[in-house]
């Protein structure tokens, strides 16, 4: 379905981030949110960005959906460099970015409505994603009558929709429980599977990271670097089972002492900023 | 302690007998249209066992007839088309400049936050109090009195507006930037039908005080429609006039607020 394209960006890697960081707040006082990130991300391939809580991974991740400028370095997609919201980048939220005013086929149709694409093409393709995603008999519901994780299921189909190259998801599972997380992170498998997405994944969760990824990145507490890129060699396609495993099981151990010692320092930074706010 | 459990037995052989249930709106209806026709019966009853004179309450007898014969005889109607045409042009007036305002001060958030105490200071101050300035700069007219509705009707629009505005999903401005809308599709077809409930909140209470207003200073300064008829009515002594009158200002604002509730479900399907 993401078939490359031709020529040299065909060839080159999907997402190129070298020597990336960024500061927020003026000249005065500037807190470094992200230090020098530099990571490279193959056709295809699903990363996992990981790291304590603030650390800056979705600072990382607005930057490379154009969403965040002002930032040190240079970020390439498919060997062009980012300026902007660049039309092969699709987002997933963390929150629900469903419109409520959209119908669940509208929802899908609307990035490609934006974009002009002709009545007849948007609803195959939109119909083509209800299908992928299982949602098809919902298409006229609105989102108030979908549960939480079918209109995160809608938010996905909507940015599939659109065929981008790359697919960048924040956290799109943190507000559900964990039967529905399970789940869906095993709809994302089978989707990925699929279509061959490059997938750049946030996230909080350990196993929900082993479990899609094709590599893992640990990244250290604010302000955020690469402290390891962790290789996992699960066989794929791989499905909800794979949790028993004494491979997952390993790997979300080694994973987490990479992040341990992050973890503590996180959490005493936001110690330390909350004694200094009630000071 | 374990405890166990047993599926419920599953009923053997037809169901019960499939009832044609009353339609729930059907009920609701009835029982509004039984309380007024209480209320009114319980009014006539008091006047005719004098428990209250004519004059006090008038009852619905006297008044029903009053009501026809003012709108098939009489003035009413001209009387209502002038009140309507004060409040639509009010109220068209405070929904144009205050959806703008509201929108333009969310977009200069220094002017917004500059504004917001004072404007909430307006919006619940008795605007109605004005209609001696507003009779001064335009006369005795239909002009002071819309004037003055539309005054009445702008802060709460203005408010409601802004405050869409302010508190609209974050994750909606970055899905549009990143399906990379111009600045008119992100408007038109992002900004806008999140904000809509809440503005439309804000029209339907800038609708209420707008037509408030205009009916209190035709009454105050016994100028235009309706609220000049109850006015004349009262000071001579009319109880039925003034009863048929008030009837009529009613139903005026019921329909405008069905309407208006109409409109709202239609426009906002979520």
């Amino acid at each position: 379905m993401n078939a490359p394209t031709d020529g040299a960006a065909g060839t080159a890697p999907a997402l190129v981030i070298a020597d990336v960081s960024k500061s927020f707040g003026d000249q005065t006082r500037r807190v470094p949110a992200l230090g020098k990130v530099s990571l490279t991300v193959a056709r295809g391939e699903f990363v996992s960005l990981i790291g304590p809580s603030g650390c800056g991974k979705s600072t990382l991740i607005n930057i490379v959906a154009g969403l965040i400028d002002g930032y040190e370095g240079r970020v390439t997609v498919s060997g062009a460099p980012l300026d902007g919201p660049h039309p092969s980048i699709g987002m997933v939220f963390q929150d629900d970015s469903t419109f409520p005013w959209l119908s669940t086929l509208q929802n899908v149709e609307f990035g490609m409505r934006m974009a002009g694409v002709n009545a007849t093409e948007r609803r195959e393709r939109a119909m083509e994603m209800l299908d992928l995603i299982g949602l098809r008999s919902f298409a006229d519901r609105y989102p108030a009558q979908l549960s939480g994780g079918m209109r995160q299921r809608v938010a996905l189909a909507r940015a599939l929709a659109m065929r981008p190259e790359i697919l960048l998801m924040d956290e799109p599972f943190a507000a559900l429980d964990e039967q529905t997380r399970m789940v869906l992170g095993e709809e994302l498998l089978r989707l990925q599977e699929e279509l061959q997405q490059t997938v750049v994944f946030v996230t909080h969760n350990l196993g929900e990271a082993v479990q899609l990824s094709d590599r893992v990145v640990a990244m250290t507490a604010r302000p955020a670097s690469i402290k390891a890129i962790l290789e996992v060699d699960l066989p794929r396609p791989r499905d909800s089972s794979i949790v028993s495993s004494d491979r997952y099981g390993e790997l979300v151990a080694h994973l987490w002492s990479l992040l341990r010692e992050e973890a503590i320092t996180a959490f005493n930074q936001r110690d330390a900023a909350q004694a200094g706010a009630v000071r | 302690m374990t405890t166990t459990t047993s599926a419920p037995p599953v009923s053997a052989g037809p169901g019960p007998a499939k009832v044609r249930a009353w339609p729930r709106t059907v009920g609701v209806s009835l029982t509004r249209i039984g309380i007024i026709v209480l209320a009114a019966a319980l009014v006539e009853l008091a006047v005719e066992l004098r428990w209250a004179t004519p004059l006090q309450v008038a009852p619905p007898s006297i008044v029903l007839p009053a009501l026809w014969d003012g709108l098939t005889t009489g003035n009413y109607l001209s009387l209502l088309g002038t009140t309507l045409a004060e409040v639509g042009v009010a109220f068209l007036c405070a929904a144009t400049v205050g959806t703008t305002l509201g929108y333009l001060l969310w977009r200069r958030p220094l002017f917004g936050r500059a504004y917001e105490p004072l404007l909430y200071a307006l919006a619940s101050s008795p605007i109605v109090l004005l209609y001696p300035v507003s009779l001064v700069m335009f006369g005795r007219t239909p002009v002071a009195v819309a004037v003055l509705g539309f005054v009445a009707g702008l802060f709460p629009v203005l408010i409601s507006t802004y405050q869409a505005f302010r508190r609209l999903d974050d994750t909606y401005i970055k899905v549009a930037k990143v399906l990379r809308l111009t600045p008119g599709q992100s408007f038109l077809r992002v900004l806008l039908p999140a904000a809509l409930p809440s503005v439309l909140v804000g029209l339907r209470l800038g609708l209420t005080l707008t037509m408030l207003t205009v009916i209190a200073m035709e009454y105050l300064a016994n100028v235009g429609g309706v609220g000049a008829e109850l006015s004349l009515a009262y000071l001579r002594l009319r109880s039925a006039d003034m009863y048929a009158v008030l009837l009529l200002i009613i139903s005026l604002s019921v329909t405008f607020l069905f309407l208006l509730n109409l409109t709202t479900r239609l426009v906002v399907k979520r």
